[in-house]
């Protein structure tokens, strides 16, 4: 299963450059602790918006690089990558999708043959499909999102995490009223 | 056993001398030392992103080592090589030839002059060749022009090894195109009369337009490091290659006799999706590797992992296609892309979307293999 949590914490493990694509600006921030989340909590995290700051990170720190200008992020990055080399622990490049920044990836060879296989589009990764979900969720649950939600409101489930977290998905596949 | 795969590190190229060197068919780094030692004529070397540019130029730089003094300078890894300027490359050569080691492998440091002169059985004493390198440094105060203080450097640590000098510069050819990479190359020229030189030269000036006119100076050679040959995978040269290097990277002695029997499928095929590129092989078994891990704690691979990291490098591999590129590709695949625009083709080969094949019939281009499914889309 090829997701886009899979893929970043895939992308992690290979540093020294991951490039994470967000889709508007207010999702930027939890765009980025979504990264945090998922990286090795014992890394220390740090917040740039420059190369020269993310260079001056140590290399064991997860630096998350979110660019006031891409453009120039990129050029720079693809004119001195190597400076990178010896991280331990990746730089993440946050990226506006179909944004300026993605756009000079095309233009900057040097970076894209690095960041290629750690180049994390989540909304390419993550397509909603409800069908699937539905049928994953039967699998897991053993029933309907709708019979579930049913069970839950005549009290015979229990409060555990997983009931909650089942009962939260269900509540995101219940079919329309008539169905319910 | 469980390998330690994050000793891929499929972006790090092997440092000069490095154990972990794996010479390629084509043996390219041999062959730029033996014509640079044979011609005293610049060298240029090229080819697609991840072929192993600066692995080779390293051991150029190690098999040059018994005749010259060797300066490797990795200017990618202290500058933006898109801002820079010919003044301060000249001015870093300056730095790099006469100062001590700086951690990154770069320059040549006072005690591998000492040890040069020593070796060579001259009159001065390692003491006193130690002393002599200071000079260099020294020549360095004296506010020279950054083109005679590198000028000045070059002539020093020769006069003091009793040695020419190699100079092999890593990294240019990530300057941008036109102007600005030509000025860099311009400003070389003086050295290349004082030493042996070796640069990485970007594609525009070794295909574009301009590739009639000599970038240094006439009698320079070109060489082309070419992703080796992966398909058929029974006969391709490009498979005991990348196999010798997934073992020493993974510091395995025979990967045929030490790895579960479901490992040799996904080799193959790592090797064959990779097209031959060395960087793209290693990335692709180290991602898959991770997937192992992250899918089922697995020490080793299978081979839904690859096709995982596989669809990783198309999806990368597509951000670097333009809206009509994958009709460019169609056309010119099998063919040597004579009609193919200049710059397209530059762009393509540059990217290591086109690889150039060596067939009975000629040189042709092919697609990246990863492109294939993109291509049958399209």
């Amino acid at each position: 299963m090829r997701d886009s949590v899979n893929a970043i914490w895939s992308a992690l493990q290979q540093p020294p450059l991951v490039v994470v694509l967000y889709d508007d600006y207010g999702l930027l921030e939890s765009a980025q602790e979504e990264v945090a989340s998922i990286a090795n909590p014992s890394w220390p995290v740090r917040r740039v918006s420059t190369v020269e700051d993310a260079l001056s990170t140590s290399a064991d720190t997860l630096a998350l690089l979110a660019p006031v200008d891409e453009v120039a992020t990129i050029e720079e990055l693809d004119g001195g990558r190597d400076r990178f080399v010896e991280r331990a622990v990746p730089v993440v490049v946050f990226l506006l999708r179909g944004g300026a920044g993605e756009r000079a990836l095309t233009q900057a060879p040097s970076l894209l043959s690095w960041v290629r296989g750690n180049l994390i589009d989540p909304s390419a990764q993550d397509p909603f499909d409800p069908d699937a979900a539905r049928e994953e969720f039967i699998r897991h649950a053993g029933r309907t999102p709708e019979e579930w939600l049913m069970m839950r409101r005549r009290g015979e489930l229990d409060g555990s995490p997983e009931s909650l977290g089942l009962t939260y998905r269900a509540l995101l596949l219940e079919g329309p009223d008539d169905l319910a | 056993m469980t390998p330690d795969w994050s000793l891929l590190a499929p972006h790090r190229p092997v440092d000069s001398g490095g154990d972990q060197y794996v010479p390629p068919p084509s043996n390219i780094g041999e062959a730029m030392a033996r014509w640079a030692l044979a011609s005293g004529a610049p060298v240029l070397v090229g080819g697609p992103t991840g072929v192993g540019k600066s692995t080779e130029l390293a051991q150029a730089a190690a098999q040059l080592q018994s005749d010259r003094a060797v300066c490797l300078i990795q200017l990618d890894r202290l500058e933006n090589m898109r801002r820079l300027e010919p003044e301060r490359m000249l001015s870093r050569v300056a730095q790099l030839v006469g100062q001590p080691r700086g951690g990154a492998g770069q320059g040549v440091s006072v005690s591998d002059v000492a040890k040069g002169v020593a070796a060579l059985g001259s009159a001065l004493t390692i003491a006193s060749a130690v002393g002599a390198a200071a000079h260099v440094l020294a020549s360095l105060d004296t506010q020279l022009p950054p083109a005679d203080a590198a000028l000045s450097s070059v002539r020093a640590l020769a006069r003091l090894t009793g040695r020419r000098v190699a100079l092999l510069i890593d990294g240019l050819e990530k300057v941008p195109d036109g102007a600005q990479a030509r000025a860099l190359f311009d400003v070389l020229r003086p050295l290349a009369e004082e030493a042996d030189l070796i640069a990485v030269a970007p594609w525009s000036l070794a295909f574009g337009a301009e590739a009639n006119e000599p970038l240094v100076r006439q009698g320079e050679r070109f060489f082309f490091v070419r992703a080796p040959e992966v398909e058929p995978v029974e006969t391709a040269p490009g498979l005991p290659f990348l196999l010798h290097l997934l073992e020493r990277r993974l510091q395995i002695g025979d990967m045929r006799r030490q790895t579960p029997a479901g490992f040799g499928p996904i080799f193959r095929d790592a090797a064959v999706a990779s097209g031959g590129l060395p960087r793209v092989f290693l990335q692709l078994i180290a991602d898959c590797a991770t997937y192992a891990r992250l899918h089922r704690d697995a020490d080793w691979p299978e081979l839904s992992d690859l096709e995982d990291a596989m669809a990783d490098q198309r999806d990368g591999m597509r951000r670097g296609l333009l809206p009509k590129d994958l009709k460019l590709i169609q056309w010119v695949d099998g063919t040597p892309g004579l009609d193919l625009a200049i710059d397209a083709k530059v762009r393509l080969l540059a990217h290591g979307l086109l690889l150039e094949r060596v067939t009975p019939a000629g040189v042709v281009l092919r697609p990246h293999p990863l492109l294939r499914p993109l291509l049958r889309e399209a």
